[in-house]
């Protein structure tokens, strides 16, 4: 008796188990797995959608970005906070990874590692990824963090309580605490620049044209050209954030 | 309808009123706009002032300089990459008499050697070409501690890049 309520138990689990599987199998078939979402999904709508691009090629490590934007925004001077920075990557002939940002490129980089032990070494600039989902909007509790129509996202600082919830969130470390505003402080992609048509002033004052900002819904625009005919790749695209800004020659080394 | 409920459905009334009353004075005016956001915060971030001009504007009254960058290996540069900020220092220019130029809103000339370094000194990160190089595409790249490290007996300082290499079109 024992035996028997043992036997149509291992049934039905079995019965159960390819029930499930060939489910799942089916379903499957009918919507397959995309969920790493590599290029951005247009929203619908009329206007520009800003985007931007960066060419590590032609990064030399100058730093003029960062510290133009430091000249044209109001960000504190103290070498620790930055709306956009440049980090210097060496990778070592045992495979170890150093990265360096001093001041975040502001007067220019020194190898500190000597050239025999250098693997291959790159500048890699950052700023604001822009992202089309973006995980800082969405965290906001007070809706002071947010993505304007044309794809820039801004933060309401008459509005920000200052929690710093949007700073965790971000998985780029693109935002700071304001030290005396107390409010939460992010590149703008130098949205009063933009909107009078001019760059914003990273983007004008790189030496090497390494920089490239445009309109995503243009498509012969010279981002979009650009994102065509470059091996682009986005940062840490497995967080679907949807990021618009894409780097030419990204390293997987790099986060 | 009994006495209890007349009385439960004046207090209920009151803190319906009450609450559309706080929520009308503490959501400002174009919140919820756009989105879930104060839509005038768009307008305050393009109200900012920027602090840039352009080459553009360097050209009306340095027309020399901007046309010599403009065909060197230096084209395409910004001036106010190497200058600083320009802009207070162009609409001032566009009214005053240059002779009392104000000192404050004069721009930097920036000459020693670690300023040239910032792009041009030896660095593995850098795209490396071989001193023989035709490609004048990259940027040159040379070991600014060492390269012509002469120094002046009456001042005892190293000789600048400036020196043999004009900026605005090396």
């Amino acid at each position: 008796m024992k035996n028997k309520d043992k036997k149509s138990t291992r049934r039905s689990f079995l019965k159960a188990g390819v029930a499930i599987a060939g489910g799942v199998a089916a379903t499957s078939l009918l919507k397959p797995f995309n969920g790493v979402v590599l290029a951005t999904e247009m929203p619908e709508g009329e206007g520009p959608w800003y985007g931007l691009a960066i060419d590590i090629e032609k990064c030399i490590g100058c730093g003029t970005c960062a510290s133009s934007c430091k000249l044209e925004n109001p960000v504190p001077p103290e070498p620790f906070y930055f709306r956009n920075w440049v980090e210097q990557y060496t990778v070592k002939n045992d495979g170890t990874v150093k990265v360096e940002s001093p001041n975040g490129g502001i007067g220019g980089f020194k190898q500190t590692v000597p050239e025999e032990e250098i693997f291959k070494s790159f500048f890699v600039p950052k700023l604001c990824n822009q992202c089309d989902k973006s995980p800082c909007t969405q965290v906001c509790p007070v809706g002071a963090a947010f993505e304007t129509p044309d794809g820039v996202n801004l933060v309401d600082k008459s509005y920000c309580i200052g929690c710093g919830y949007c700073i965790q969130a971000c998985p780029y470390g693109c935002r700071y605490m304001h030290p005396t505003e107390h409010v939460v402080d992010k590149c703008t992609l130098c949205y009063h620049r933009i909107k009078e048509g001019l760059l914003p002033v990273c983007f004008a004052a790189c030496p090497t044209h390494a920089r490239i900002f445009g309109d995503m819904r243009d498509p012969d625009g010279e981002l979009v050209q650009f994102i065509k005919n470059h091996t682009c790749r986005l940062l840490k695209p497995h967080l679907n954030t949807s990021p618009k800004l894409y780097y030419n020659a990204l390293e997987e080394e790099v986060r | 309808m009994p006495d209890q409920v007349k009385r439960l459905l004046v207090a209920f009334v009151f803190f319906l009123a009450l609450f559309f009353l706080l929520r009308y004075l503490l959501i400002p005016a174009s919140f919820g706009e756009l989105g879930h956001y104060r839509a005038g915060a768009i307008d305050d971030e393009m109200a900012y002032q920027t602090k840039h001009a352009g080459n553009e504007a360097c050209k009306k009254c340095h027309e020399e300089e901007v046309e010599e960058l403009s065909y060197g290996f230096h084209a395409g540069l910004s001036c106010e990459g190497c200058h600083g900020p320009a802009l207070r220092h162009a609409s001032y220019s566009e009214s005053a008499d240059p002779d009392n130029y104000p000192d404050s809103l004069r721009l930097s000339r920036p000459m020693e050697r670690e300023h040239c370094a910032r792009c041009h000194d030896l660095n593995p990160s850098r795209i490396k070409l071989s001193s023989d190089s035709t490609d004048f595409s990259m940027v040159r790249m040379v070991d600014v501690k060492e390269h012509n490290h002469f120094i002046y007996e009456e001042t005892n300082e190293i000789i600048r890049c400036v020196e043999c290499h004009y900026s605005h079109s090396p």
